[in-house]
């Protein structure tokens, strides 16, 4: 296990570092920030000074070194637009994101696990259609169109939720919806043909024959057999609804990672973008180990391999 | 096995389940009467006149009471002169009601004189104040950036804008720049005298810097003189840096303390630019005045972060990004608010902003006019209120750089990257007498239906616009030659005869993301261009990420802005096309030509009446150049609304050329 850890501790430090050589290089490339600085007025001078201040007058190789040396000691360097570390700016926006995470999780684990059981057992009645349909929307509906029509009609039609921003838990419902919606089909799928794999496994068939009731053998035996899939999605769904809630915070007005990194963008503030980029990797990551973790452990044979 | 297998699978469920009921727990965790102290001077002869603001003649047998709105001079029989300020009301001893509202002749009986030329106390009813907390809805919070040389545009004008600090100038509805030698206003100058290469600013008392329920002390000339010097510092990222230093000699510098009420900068006559004073207005404001005790005291590094102003709202928690809330300062010298908060929060979605109005989150927004007649439909009792004349949409030929010299310092110059005069940009001129490329963005002009696209893509709410530099026909300065009609089967034969009878391939930059630009319009503009027989590409880059080449002056392709009709009738024409370093609109006339208009510029005194001619016949040639070369093409003026809920009851919104909701002090809530 030592061994197999250490083997996927090696290549997750491997991937962040190219992973940050290709953000560091493309966000140079999305143009030099001090263009946003200038005005009509500007000099030569001052052109060169922010050159030298934000270590642009470097070749970029010379510069990726000098940041990557400064980030193993944390120092992401300072927000551009912001004029404090970056780190710090993008520390602050983790809660927010985690929170959204957390409440998608829970919708689409609460939703989608259930449905897809109740559609693998009753396979090819109304419910199962209906538990189909649901994904087949989650699966299909764009995002932002999603998030929008959702406002529509639970804000502005019925006035039961609020439409935007963090605040009570009212506020978490849409967007928990938005984000989770995708997941939750995906869980449905995976559920359902995970049940009706195992149910029509032996095993299943001699518990039938044995007199087992109906439940146990669904929720005991069939239930618990076909979590296994599910249960490594789970683990990196919570990475999934960190890095993909750049849509949904946008709409949403949430101050989170996804929107922070949009900001940074459109500001082309790359310290900012590169720690937000770092952030979601190593959480990608991280998650993505625990899972593995979590699959040895639950089959041997794994860390065999 | 089996059993490790069990367990092991018990513990995976479990710990994931412990990991979102963490989270979860981590997300259910979170988070008058007034008496004005008024100078009057008062002599009172015999009958009397009440002279106010505007012409309003009310006859009145004898007079009592007195609400007025602005500033107002009554000479009444018994008590004398009262000068008062906002809305007043005084209580004068005889009989009557008079209410009036503007410029007043009011014939009183005759009693008898009295003289008094202290102080006077009189009573006054404050406004009403409704209390509450505004909610406004905004696409940007920018961070906090509490010193000048750390705040780049779009950051700069929104802090005195909003209410949190304030300009040395403050301007109200007046389309023009003030002038020099202005005797007051109601920023934080009380006036300024120019002599020789010095201009001198006095200081009003009574501002306070505040923030977080902190108070930094009074603002002084210190203050001021320090934040121009910041400002102004090599390295700066001050939008407007280049007028607090020496380097063009346009603005002024070298700023001193002389009192703690009076300071003076260096200027040179010769060059001062026509709209340096303008710059340093909330209009125009490009530099809110922060506190020099608290740069001092904190250093630079956590002073830029500490929220404070001497605004009439003092910040509470400022989150870029996110939201700012700020508490009404009720002492404030120049607008106690009418309401007790301040929230301004971030929706950049402009669905979910109608969204926020429709469900009352937020009271005031502004939102496309796509939706402002839906969210009309929709929102119970809401309203579209206006600022007119904020300035118009333009399209910019970019490319056409033909300067051979630099501006500011008449060196020769390589010709610019985005300058290709080929039959690939048939719109890019050799130079301003380039007689193919005029008539191809003359024809490109005719093409285009203003009137239409007024109607449709602003609902009517603002007009078409021909001049680039606001001349236009409710002018006296309008010109009929400088009219365009839509033509659009002219603008075929002209693109013809130039020699593009089919047409070509022209890309043409909607900046997608700017506070300036209705991206809506550029779409209808393209889609007349391609009813002519143009293969138009829009490009809906965001502005920030197209910005860089209007700066290193590679754009090559047409783009639409905001044109800068703002400093009316004799303020600067001579637009952003200087042949020099920093940003410009996407050409560069040749620099003889700018040359000549700046020097006869700086010769020009705004405030002469004698010279005022002169200066309109000078805009006139510069709007003759516009027109003849056809380097830019002005279509509609840009109404700005903002979507106002039904719980707010009045707002009273400066014009602001910055395309941002202002003011809200002045909101009176429905409560």
């Amino acid at each position: 296990m030592k061994r197999f850890l250490a083997r996927r501790i090696a290549y997750s430090v491997i991937l962040i570092l190219v992973t940050t050589v290709f953000v560091f290089v493309l966000s140079r490339q999305s143009g030099d920030p001090r263009h946003l600085m200038v005005s009509e007025q500007s000099t030569q001078e001052e052109w060169d000074a922010w050159g030298r201040e934000l270590g642009l007058d470097r070749h970029i190789v010379m510069q990726y070194l000098i940041w990557l040396g400064n980030a193993l000691t944390g120092d992401f360097g300072e927000s551009i637009r912001q004029r404090r570390p970056a780190l710090d700016v993008v520390i602050e926006r983790i809660p927010a994101t985690l929170q959204l995470a957390a409440g998608s999780a829970i919708f689409a684990i609460a939703t989608g696990i259930p449905l897809g059981v109740l559609s693998a057992i009753k396979r090819g009645s109304i419910l199962d259609y209906i538990g189909r349909t649901f994904a087949i929307i989650g699966q299909a509906a764009p995002v932002f169109w999603l998030g929008i029509v959702l406002v529509l009609i639970f804000s502005v039609q019925l006035n039961w939720l609020p439409p935007q921003r963090r605040g009570g838990l009212d506020h978490y419902i849409l967007p928990s919806i938005t984000l989770g919606w995708l997941f939750s089909s995906s869980f449905l799928r995976l559920t359902r043909s995970a049940m009706l794999e195992v149910l029509d496994s032996e095993f299943v068939k001699f518990a039938r024959s044995k007199g087992v009731s109906n439940n146990i053998v669904i929720w005991k035996h069939s239930f618990r057999n076909a979590l296994l899939p599910t249960l490594t999605y789970a683990g990196l769904l919570l990475a999934g609804l960190i890095t993909g809630a750049v849509i949904t915070e946008t709409i949403f007005s949430w101050p989170g990672l996804g929107s922070l990194a949009v900001s940074a963008v459109n500001q082309l503030d790359f310290p900012v973008l590169i720690a937000v980029v770092f952030v979601i990797t190593v959480a990608y990551i991280g998650m993505s180990i625990f899972v593995d973790v979590l699959y040895a452990i639950a089959d041997p044979r794994i860390r065999l391999e | 096995m089996r059993s490790i297998r069990k367990m092991s699978l018990l513990t995976g469920v479990a710990a994931f389940t412990a990991a979102m009921a963490a989270l979860l727990a981590v997300a259910c965790g979170t988070e008058t009467v007034v008496t004005v102290e008024v100078e009057v001077p008062v002599e009172v002869p015999v009958v009397e006149t009440v002279v106010v603001r505007e012409e309003v003649r009310v006859d009145v047998p004898v007079v009592e009471t007195v609400v007025i709105r602005e500033e107002v001079q009554v000479d009444v029989p018994v008590v004398e002169t009262v000068v008062v300020r906002e809305q007043v009301q005084v209580e004068v001893p005889v009989v009557e009601t008079v209410v009036v509202r503007e410029q007043v002749q009011v014939e009183v009986p005759v009693v008898q004189t009295v003289v008094v030329r202290e102080e006077v106390e009189v009573q006054v009813e404050a406004p009403r104040r409704s209390g509450g907390e505004i909610r406004v809805g905004t696409v940007y919070v920018p961070p906090p950036l509490y010193l000048p040389s750390a705040q780049p545009s779009p950051e700069y004008w929104k802090l005195h804008a909003w209410g949190i600090a304030e300009t040395l100038i403050r301007t109200d509805r007046a389309n023009a720049p003030p002038a020099y030698g202005t005797p007051g206003t109601s920023g934080l100058a009380t006036g300024w005298t120019i002599e020789d290469d010095t201009i001198t600013f006095s200081i009003r008392e009574g501002a306070t810097f505040r923030g977080n329920n902190l108070d930094w002390g009074p603002l002084t000339a210190d203050d001021v003189v320090h934040t121009f010097t910041n400002a102004g510092q090599t390295g700066s990222r001050a939008a407007r840096a280049g007028t607090f230093n020496s380097e063009n000699g346009q603005g002024m510098w070298d700023c001193a303390t002389e009192s703690s009420r009076v300071f003076s900068c260096t200027i040179n006559p010769m060059r001062l630019h026509p709209n340096t004073l303008y710059h340093l207005s909330n209009e125009n404001g490009q530099v809110a005045i922060f506190s020099k005790r608290v740069f001092d005291e904190l250093g630079e590094a956590q002073a830029i972060l500490t929220p404070h102003g001497s605004g009439p709202w003092q910040v509470t928690r400022h989150v870029g990004n996110d939201e700012l809330v700020a508490d009404a300062v009720l002492d404030h010298w120049r607008a106690a608010p009418l309401a007790d908060k301040l929230r301004i929060v971030e929706i950049k979605e402009p669905s979910q902003a109608a969204a926020a109005l429709a469900t009352g989150s937020v009271h005031l927004a502004q939102i496309p006019s796509s939706l402002v007649l839906d969210t009309e439909n929709r929102s119970r009792g809401r309203r579209l209120q206006i600022n007119a004349g904020l300035g118009g949409q333009a399209i910019y030929f970019g490319g056409n750089f033909w300067a051979d010299r630099n501006y500011i310092t008449g060196d020769a110059i390589e010709p610019q990257s985005g300058f290709q005069p080929d039959d690939a940009h048939p719109w890019i001129g050799t130079g301003p007498d380039d007689e193919n490329a005029i008539a191809v963005r003359k024809a490109l002009s005719k093409a285009i239906n203003r009137d239409l696209i007024n109607k449709s893509i602003l609902v009517g709410l603002g007009r078409p616009i021909y001049t680039h530099g606001g001349y236009e026909q409710d002018t006296p300065y309008w010109q009929q030659r400088w009219f365009v009609e839509h033509d659009p089967d002219a603008a075929r034969s002209e693109l013809a005869a130039a020699g593009y009878p089919d047409g070509f391939t022209m890309g043409f930059w909607v900046p997608s993301d700017s506070p300036f630009v209705n991206p809506e319009v550029g779409v209808a503009i393209a889609g007349q261009w391609r009813d002519v027989g143009i293969n138009v590409e829009i490009e809906n880059t965001a502005y920030s990420a197209r910005r860089p080449t209007l700066v290193d002056r590679s754009i090559d392709i047409p783009w639409l802005f905001i044109n800068f009709a703002e400093s009316g009738p004799f303020g600067s024409k001579y637009g952003r096309w200087n042949p020099g370093t920093g940003w410009n609109s996407g050409g560069e006339l040749p620099y003889d030509t700018m040359k000549d208009w700046d020097d006869r510029y700086v010769a020009l005194d705004a405030n002469d009446a004698s010279q005022q001619d002169d200066i309109v016949a000078l805009n006139t040639e510069i709007e003759d150049y516009v027109q003849n070369t056809a380097i830019e093409l002005p279509i509609v003026e840009l109404v700005k609304w903002y979507v106002v809920g039904p719980e707010i009851l009045s707002w009273r919104p400066y014009r602001h050329n910055e395309n941002g909701p202002n003011s809200f002090e002045t909101i009176l809530l429905d409560r």
